[in-house]
């Protein structure tokens, strides 16, 4: 693993009309990491995906991504990062093939080129047997692999997957996770992907950053932060417990 | 008894006519006992004299007369006739109705008309010519002779022979009038004749000649002896001729015979105007409630001077049009002055194609309108306020786009 | 530039391929082939005998037939099209939630707006092209007459009127759906609109300038001034409606022989008179210049539109939920 920065928040912020959605945010992920963005609903980390992506406008402090100012230069982070909202939708009236088909000329791949990397893709998330199916009768966990394949096809350096694994069955969810892990893996992905399901986060991410009401309350290993608080190891706590304790101290 | 009377009146009518007509054969018979009485005149005589024995002719004119021979006497006769003077340069004959004779048998008491004959030759001087007829019975008994003397005279101005009246030599009127004179001909002389007509009139003018109530053109005509015939003489005046009085002299001419007679023609002058442009185009282009110029002549067609003459328009309500100058003081016979007109259509004009009609008025009805077709244009002023307004939304519309397009 | 066109692309076959939208074509294209060949046989018999007639292709367009005109037709339901188009341009990607995964490809957010409208006007133009394109067809095969250059110049330009006319309610339903999440409440709003504008805003329009400038029966006949101060108000207030608007600016350009957008005219004897010595077409420069405020007008209010929906969409969050 290199040591090279792909993401960085300083003070990032953003208030919605007086109500704070992320509070002075300061983040550093380092290129192939997995990083888990804990935190439960309404925390913020919708918000802060979307200013990362240049799709919100930080009320205030700065965001680099890939070196990009994601404010200023949204097209070249675009171009970088992969993006799976939060229940991803398709066009259901396509099948999967036209769906990515249309992806990939959004990110100016030509049809001749996008061919073999759509095939490539379907058959990693294992839809190539349901590629010139309407995307409307895909179940829930073909329509997050689906997902993971869209965000795929522009070949990213980082990924931000928002909540991945919501709706997903217990086999769909060790699914997903075992492709995320593969992406950081085999192809040296950063990944930062939100999560309020504790115990996915723990068994993939090399880092967790916990968010609560905007701010991050805590940001590093797992281990270091069972350690920080309770001054114990891993092995006999989870990141669950963990994470009730600082969900304790911030909403006594 | 009405019956009775009757009767007894018939009987009364009836012996009146008896009476009457027994008084007429008294009468006549008394006439021829007297006349029987009175033929006492002598056994024989005869007599030979002509119609006139003294007369004056024309150079070139012949001389006809009647020459009667008469026997006097109770005695048939034949009376032989001889000319026996007959001056230098004369053919003389006695003739009958078919020949020409030499002696005619006259009975008693009884006498015959022959025709005395004298021509002249070629060139006959002027002067005196006596002849002399002779007549002698057979026997030589008795003579008798007359004398005629023909005074032969310089042929003098017609007058004599021909003569042309008429009643109305002046005529008036209008330069596109035409004049019709009526010429009464008298041919005097006592042959008929070919009388040609000529006629001179100022430059341009046409003169014809026609019979009356004809429709045909001459140059001649023939009239009998001592005859008259009326030719009406028509004249068109040159159609620029000013007002004034034209003479026009017609001469009646056969042979050497002339015969002239002096017309006139008073022109008062016409009144006619004419307006248009110089190039013909009637239509102007002009932006409602904007004014648009453009310039028309008026033109005095007619012969005499026309003054006073207005120009008005003829023009939708709220327009305006207006004449520099709106009047014309004097304009003589084929004179053209310029006016300028401007016509400002209303504001509120629609735009196409309105008529408007410019008429100039002079003196004795003369005038003349001309329409002028006034396209009504819209301004394309507010074309380009819309172009403007066009232009600010796309502006306002790339402004946006830079203000929020790089996202 | 090149992120709109693919969106372009994208929306282009969505409407080509959507049922309602096939489904409204083809009302539209029957309707306008009925009346339009009702008309021409209707022209045909008219025509028997007229040496030399003028502006008859046009006529194809503007003769009410039996029942009404192409152009009448298209003022009423031609909005339809364009809100069909519109009404959930923007909204659909939200409630398929592919429009935040749309705005996080490599693309400016505008393109996507833009892309949806382009795609909207593209499709209006195909349709009013095949429209006219069609009607000429039958034109020409009915009553044999060939338009001239000036006609062709009055049809162009009646296309150009009729796809801003169209347009402008692709933009008033693509608002709706930027400002609206729902779906229906977006058609709904836009179907409102489409019947405020006009049917009631003309109607409204006579009630104000009732209001305004009044007139009764009996002054009417001897003070036309009033009476047209009254035509006034209401046809100042009735262009507040898209419809008038296209109404007298397309009778307008497809009749030579009108002179005027408006319907009443206060005109004195000698001037009709005049006007009515040379019954002369009007040349197609004048004929635009005179629909120039209405095409303008037209063209401004569907670029505001436009623009208003633009700006909304541009300044809105973009969040699946
Ligand atoms: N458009 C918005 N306007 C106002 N508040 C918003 C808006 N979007 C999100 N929020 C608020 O910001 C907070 C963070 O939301 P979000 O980032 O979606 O949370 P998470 O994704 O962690 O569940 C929430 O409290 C939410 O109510
Ligand atoms: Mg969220």
């Amino acid at each position: 693993m290199n040591s090279e920065t792909v993401i960085e928040t300083r003070d990032l912020t953003k208030v919605y009309g007086g109500q704070i959605a992320v509070n002075h945010l300061n983040l550093s992920i380092k290129r192939g990491e997995i990083f888990g963005f804990l935190g439960p609903n309404g925390a913020g980390k919708t918000t802060t995906l979307l200013m990362l992506l240049g799709l919100s406008e930080p009320t205030s402090g700065t965001a680099h991504v890939c070196g990009y100012n994601p404010t200023r230069e949204p097209l070249q982070v675009k171009r970088v990062v992969g993006y799976l909202p939060e229940n991803v939708g398709f066009y259901d009236d396509l099948n999967a093939v036209q769906n990515l088909k249309y992806i990939c000329r959004l990110n100016g791949i030509a049809d001749r080129d996008s061919a073999p990397i759509i095939e490539e893709q379907m058959k990693m998330v294992g839809l190539y047997d349901e590629r010139t199916k309407k995307v409307g009768a895909f179940s829930r966990g073909m329509r997050q692999r689906l997902g993971i394949a869209e965000v795929l096809v522009k070949n990213p350096a980082v990924v931000f997957l928002d909540e991945p694994t919501l709706g997903l069955d217990p086999d769909g969810s060790r699914h997903m996770l075992d492709l995320i892990c593969s992406l950081s893996t085999d192809k040296n992905i950063t990944v930062f992907f939100s999560s309020h399901l504790l115990d996915q986060v723990q068994k993939i991410s090399h880092r967790v950053g916990i968010m609560i009401k905007g701010n991050m309350v805590a940001q590093g290993k797992i281990d270091d932060l069972a350690r920080e608080k309770f001054g114990l190891g891993p092995e006999t706590y989870t990141l669950e417990e963990i994470y009730m304790k600082y969900f304790k101290e911030v909403q006594p | 008894m009405s019956h009775g009377r009757l009767v007894h009146k018939s009987l009364f009518g009836l012996a009146v006519l008896f009476l009457f007509c027994s008084l007429i054969l008294i009468g006549r018979a008394v006439a021829a006992e007297n006349g029987k009485e009175k033929d006492t005149g002598p056994e024989r005589g005869i007599a030979v004299y002509t119609e006139y024995s003294g007369m004056f002719v024309s150079q070139g004119e012949s001389v006809r007369m009647d020459i009667t021979a008469d026997n006097k006497g109770r005695t048939d006769e034949n009376i032989t006739l001889t000319l026996t003077t007959v001056p230098q340069g004369w053919k003389t004959s006695i003739k009958g109705p078919n020949y020409v004779v030499n002696s005619v048998p006259v009975p008693g008491r009884k006498n015959r008309v022959l025709t005395f004959a004298a021509d002249p030759e070629k060139g006959i001087k002027p002067g005196s010519y006596l002849f002399q007829v002779d007549a002698r019975t057979a026997d030589g008994k008795f003579t008798s002779s007359q004398t005629i003397n023909v005074v032969v005279r310089e042929k003098t101005a017609v007058a004599d022979d021909l003569q042309i009246t008429t009643s109305y030599p002046v005529l008036k009127g209008q330069t596109d009038a035409k004049f019709e004179f009526s010429l009464d001909v008298t041919n005097k002389s006592e042959t008929d004749k070919n009388f040609s007509l000529t006629a001179m009139a100022p430059e341009k003018w046409e003169v014809n000649f026609k019979p009356a109530y004809e429709q045909k053109q001459i140059s001649s005509l023939r009239i009998k002896g001592g005859q008259n015939q009326s030719v009406s003489v028509e004249v068109t005046p040159a159609k620029e001729a000013q007002a004034g009085s034209y003479p026009i002299l017609v001469y009646i001419s056969s042979g050497e015979k002339k015969a002239e007679v002096k017309l006139s023609v008073v022109l008062t002058g016409t009144y006619t105007l004419d307006a248009g442009t110089p190039t013909g185009i009637l239509s102007l282009e002009s932006y409602a409630g904007k004014p648009a110029n453009m310039s028309f002549f008026v033109k005095n067609t007619g012969s005499a001077v026309n003054r006073n003459i207005a120009i008005s328009s003829f023009k939708p309500e709220n327009w305006k049009v207006e004449f520099k100058p709106d009047k014309i003081d004097t304009l003589a016979a084929g004179e053209m002055k310029q006016v300028e007109v401007t016509i400002t259509p209303s504001a509120q004009a629609l735009v196409g194609d309105y008529s408007v009609g410019l008429s100039v008025e002079g003196e004795k009805n003369s005038s003349k309108t001309v329409e002028i077709r006034v396209s009504v244009k819209t301004s394309s002023a507010w074309g380009w306020v819309g172009i403007i307004i066009i232009l600010l939304v796309i502006a306002g519309l790339g402004g946006l786009f830079l203000w929020l397009g790089r996202r | 530039m090149k992120a709109i066109l693919t969106i372009c692309r994208k929306e282009l076959a969505d409407h080509f391929s959507s049922t309602r939208f096939i489904l409204l074509f083809t009302l539209i294209l029957m309707v306008s082939l009925v009346s339009a060949y009702m008309v021409g046989t209707g022209l045909k018999e008219e025509l028997q005998g007229v040496a030399k007639p003028s502006f008859v292709f046009l006529m194809l367009f503007t003769a009410t037939g039996k029942l009404f005109s192409l152009i009448q037709f298209m003022a009423f339901f031609g909005p339809l099209i364009g809100i069909v188009l519109g009404f959930d341009a923007v909204n659909r990607e939200r409630s398929y939630r592919t429009l935040s995964k749309l705005a996080s490809q490599p693309i400016y957010r505008d393109a996507i707006i833009n892309g949806k409208f382009l795609a909207g006007v593209i499709t209006i133009t195909v349709l009013i092209l095949a429209i006219a394109l069609i009607i000429s067809g039958i034109g020409l095969r009915s009553i044999g007459v060939v338009p001239g250059p000036d006609e062709i110049g009055r049809l162009a330009i009646y296309i150009v009127i009729s796809i801003f006319y169209i347009s402008f309610w692709l933009g008033v339903s693509i608002l709706f759906s930027v400002v609206f999440r729902s779906i229906a409440t977006s058609a709904l709003a836009a179907v409102a609109c489409w019947i405020f504008l006009s049917f009631f805003v003309s109607l409204g329009a006579s009630i104000a300038a009732d209001a305004i400038s009044p007139v009764d029966q009996n002054t009417a006949m001897s003070n036309p001034e009033l009476l047209l101060q009254h035509e006034q108000t209401r046809h100042i207030l009735s262009l507040l409606s898209p419809m008038t608007l296209y109404s007298e600016g397309t009778n307008t350009i497809m009749d030579p022989l009108r002179k005027t957008t408006q319907t009443l005219l206060l005109m004195g004897p000698l001037e009709r008179l005049s006007l009515s010595r040379f019954q002369s077409a009007l040349p197609l420069s004048q004929s635009i210049l005179i629909v120039l405020p209405h095409l303008i007008s037209l063209i401004a209010v569907t670029m505001i539109f436009f623009a208003l929906s633009y700006a909304v969409f541009m300044r809105q969050e973009i969040r699946s939920t």
